[in-house]
């Protein structure tokens, strides 16, 4: 199977370089969708989803490949590899702003821009170093998910599938929106909050933006400030936005930090 | 219109009453999900103030793992498809008790689309909560079981799979042992056996087996098979079963006794051919036989050679003195032939011992030796037995003199001719074969056939001894035979003797060839 099949690429518009929007931990592709349709007149618009999640193909996920980070960035090498069309503009959100940091450090030449949207290299504080979690903090969340299947699993599952009063976006939610297998979604999570990339970050190359939420409990602003300090020559933007994914609670702002970045 | 009613009739302050008491948790949000407004019921499950929580983000309520869901996976939920349905989650109360709640969520839109605000509502789940946990317990420990189940049917399928490998060896082995088996059930009748079984006593259904018993044994010995199961006791017998193919066979049959599954006797056993250990020991018992015979014969014989010599002496001596007395001349010509009568026999006898310095003395062609020593036969014997020549080895020569070779032969003939009324002939011919022992080793047979009366098993095996004879007391004192043998063994041979009762015999000298 291609890798394009395995990830369920999708595609946008026609002309220019290559934009490929990566989502995080949670959900899939369709964390992009209001901000990738603004870029299908400027860019070929390429989305994916990470091996176990949306509509990949789950007979591909492998818990030794994918218990470190390497195992999706070596996947985002294979589709860039696969598309062959030129250095990308990489768009990673969450984790995947770090995925985009180890893909673009072991094949710098397939990548023309990095846009690290809510990026952080290691969620567990560290002696001086805030990530924003003790380690026992997260500890605890990876237990609560190892034991608790009903509470948040299972509670997914009535949330996307009745939908009367949307029956179009009610089809499309029980098809493909944030569906995870339990397991899958418990690995992911542990391989994510357990990471430590810091050392990463001096060996980009290439120009990146980090686009920071004013208010994200997950990612925090010292951290987006880390990331760009580390980061060679890169831009930190603050977003006026709350939560974890201004992807769909600032769309626009995020979209309009995006283009003044890449002078489009 | 009266300011405090609604439209519908519903006064403002029941309407607000309506909303605070509830009976379920009332949230609206700002955009960003910070608490605009919260009522009463709320307020009371999780004993915040309403100025401690208006102006907070919701998810500040959460515990940990729960903002991280949150901000993962129920607020992009909620802002992708507008709303969300029944979403547990655990609050903070006041006093940092965990509260289970069951949430739903819904963005109201400004006429732009974007969000107005979010309304959520949460009920109370702690009843849920704990019964969901019960079904989750049941759960795992229904996993847990299938999986002793499965572990369980695995083992048993291994177990199986062992069963039919060690069955179908079993079976493999049954079939293949060079032995019959069998087992009786408590009435004696054999119900279970091998198919070797059958065919070794060549019976078509193994209940019959007691078919292979010659006729008058039969009850006899199924007197005492019954007797073994009856009584618990081994059972053994040995059949002599003969075969056209394979001639004489012995079968042993050895059974013991066993105690069913239902607690009855039985027998079972096996069935084993014996017919080469039976022949060898015969064979063994023969030959151990004739060695003690020669053993014996040769120490008569030396022994008494010595005493005739000393008697021949004595009797040349006495012919001098007794010169002058011819009133006892008679007597001791009686005597002295007697004397020499003696010496011949004694002769034979050490011939038949194997002492070959007597009778080994020289290389003869064996064809022309027997056309002259058939020739003086003739004049013997042929007007009442014809002797028919057919001599096919005219280059042997053996090691044998030729006296010896002549006696042998006449002696062979005499026994033809004794064994057939008068006319029938004595085909006496050679052939030579190369034997299987030393390689290509050539071998003269010289062969003395009659069609005469021949001799049963019993008598063949003791034709060569010494002083046997068929012939009624007085004719001849029965070492012919043994004499035949004797010189074969001095020529490096053996005496071969083949026969059937009213068919005739063959006697047939095998004598290695002189290269």
């Amino acid at each position: 199977m291609t890798a394009t099949r395995r990830h369920n690429l999708q595609t946008l518009g026609q002309s220019g370089p290559l934009m490929i929007f990566a989502h995080g931990f949670g959900c899939d592709q369709n964390m992009w969708r209001f901000v990738a349709p603004q870029f299908a007149n400027d860019f070929r618009v390429a989305l994916f989803d990470h091996v176990g999640a949306g509509k990949s193909d789950l007979g591909a996920w492998s818990a030794e490949k994918y218990q470190t980070l390497q195992g999706y960035a070596d996947d985002v090498i294979e589709i860039l590899r696969e598309l062959s069309l030129g250095p990308a503009v990489f768009v990673g959100h969450s984790v995947s702003a770090m995925i985009g940091v180890i893909a673009a450090r072991s094949a710098p030449d397939l990548f023309s821009h990095l846009v690290l949207v809510g990026p952080s290299p290691r969620y567990i504080d560290d002696q001086e170093y805030v990530g924003g979690f003790s380690a026992d903090q997260i500890e605890e969340m990876l237990d609560f998910l190892d034991n608790n299947h009903m509470g948040w699993s299972a509670a997914m599952a009535p949330v996307i599938m009745g939908n009367p009063d949307q029956p179009d976006l009610a089809e499309e939610l029980t098809n493909s929106f944030c569906r995870t297998d339990p397991d899958i979604a418990r690995h992911f999570a542990r391989t994510t909050f357990t990471s430590d990339n810091r050392a990463d970050l001096a060996h980009v190359t290439v120009p990146t933006l980090i686009l920071q939420c004013r208010e994200d409990i997950i990612a925090p602003a010292a951290v987006g400030a880390f990331v760009q300090k580390a980061i060679a020559g890169s831009v930190l933007v603050t977003l006026d936005a709350t939560g974890h994914c201004p992807n769909l609670s600032a769309p626009h702002a995020t979209a309009a930090a995006i283009r003044r970045f890449l002078q489009v | 219109m009266n300011p405090e009613s609604g439209e519908m009739g519903v006064s403002l302050s029941e309407l607000a009453d309506l909303y605070d008491h509830a009976p379920c948790g009332y949230l609206s949000l700002a955009p960003d999900a910070h608490i605009e407004r919260v009522n009463a019921t709320f307020l009371a499950w999780t004993g915040h103030a309403e100025s401690d929580l208006v102006g907070r983000p919701f998810q500040s309520l959460l515990t940990l793992p729960g903002k991280i869901y949150f901000e993962t996976h129920f607020a992009p939920l909620l802002r992708l498809q507008g709303f969300f349905h029944e979403v547990a989650l655990d609050l903070t109360g006041r006093d940092g008790q965990k509260i289970p709640v069951l949430v739903n969520a819904m963005e109201r839109h400004r006429a732009d689309g974007g969000v107005r605000s979010i309304r959520m509502t949460v009920f109370n789940a702690t009843d849920r909560r704990r019964y969901e946990r019960d079904l989750l317990t049941a759960r795992n420990e229904l996993t847990a079981a299938n999986r002793d189940l499965r572990a369980a049917n695995d083992l048993l399928a291994q177990t199986n799979q062992q069963l039919d490998r060690t069955n179908s060896e079993l079976h493999a082995l049954y079939d293949t042992l060079p032995v019959g088996i069998f087992r009786s059930d408590p009435t004696g009748m054999i119900v279970q056996s091998s198919q070797r079984f059958c065919k070794m006593l060549g019976v078509t259904l193994a209940k019959d087996w007691a078919n292979a018993i010659a006729a008058e044994d039969r009850a006899e010995v199924m007197s005492h098979w019954m007797t073994a199961v009856t009584n618990r006791v081994a059972f053994t017998h040995r059949f002599d079963l003969q075969d056209d193919a394979t001639g004489q066979r012995y079968l042993d049959m050895k059974a013991v006794p066993i105690v069913t599954a239902a607690g009855e006797a039985a027998l079972t056993g096996v069935l084993s051919d014996v017919t080469d250990e039976v022949r060898g020991e015969a064979q063994m018992r023969q030959i151990e036989r004739l060695a003690a015979a020669r053993q014996l014969t040769g120490g008569m014989a030396h022994n008494l050679n010595n005493i005739l010599t000393v008697i021949m002496g004595n009797l040349e001596g006495l012919e001098d003195d007794l010169s002058d007395r011819p009133d006892r001349q008679r007597a001791l010509d009686t005597s002295l032939k007697a004397t020499e009568r003696a010496a011949a026999l004694v002769s034979r006898l050490l011939v038949y011992a194997g002492y070959s310095s007597i009778a080994r003395s020289g290389s003869i062609a064996v064809d022309s030796a027997l056309r002259g020593i058939a020739a003086d036969l003739t004049g013997h014997n042929g007007r009442t037995h014809p002797i028919v020549l057919d001599l096919q080895a005219p280059d042997a020569v053996i090691d044998l003199d030729r006296a010896m070779l002549a006696d042998a032969v006449r002696e062979l003939v005499l026994n033809a001719a004794g064994a057939q009324p008068a006319g029938g002939a004595i085909r006496l011919s050679t052939r030579v074969i190369t034997a299987n022992g030393p390689p290509d080793h050539p071998v003269v047979i010289v062969s003395v056939e009659d069609q005469g009366v021949g001799m049963d098993k019993a008598t063949l095996a003791k034709a060569r001894d010494p002083f046997f004879t068929l012939h009624e007391v007085g004719r001849g004192v029965g070492l012919g035979l043994s004499l035949v043998d004797g010189v074969c063994r001095i020529a490096g041979g053996e005496l071969r003797l083949t026969s059937l009762p009213g068919k005739g015999t063959t006697a047939e000298m095998h004598i290695p060839v002189l290269p």
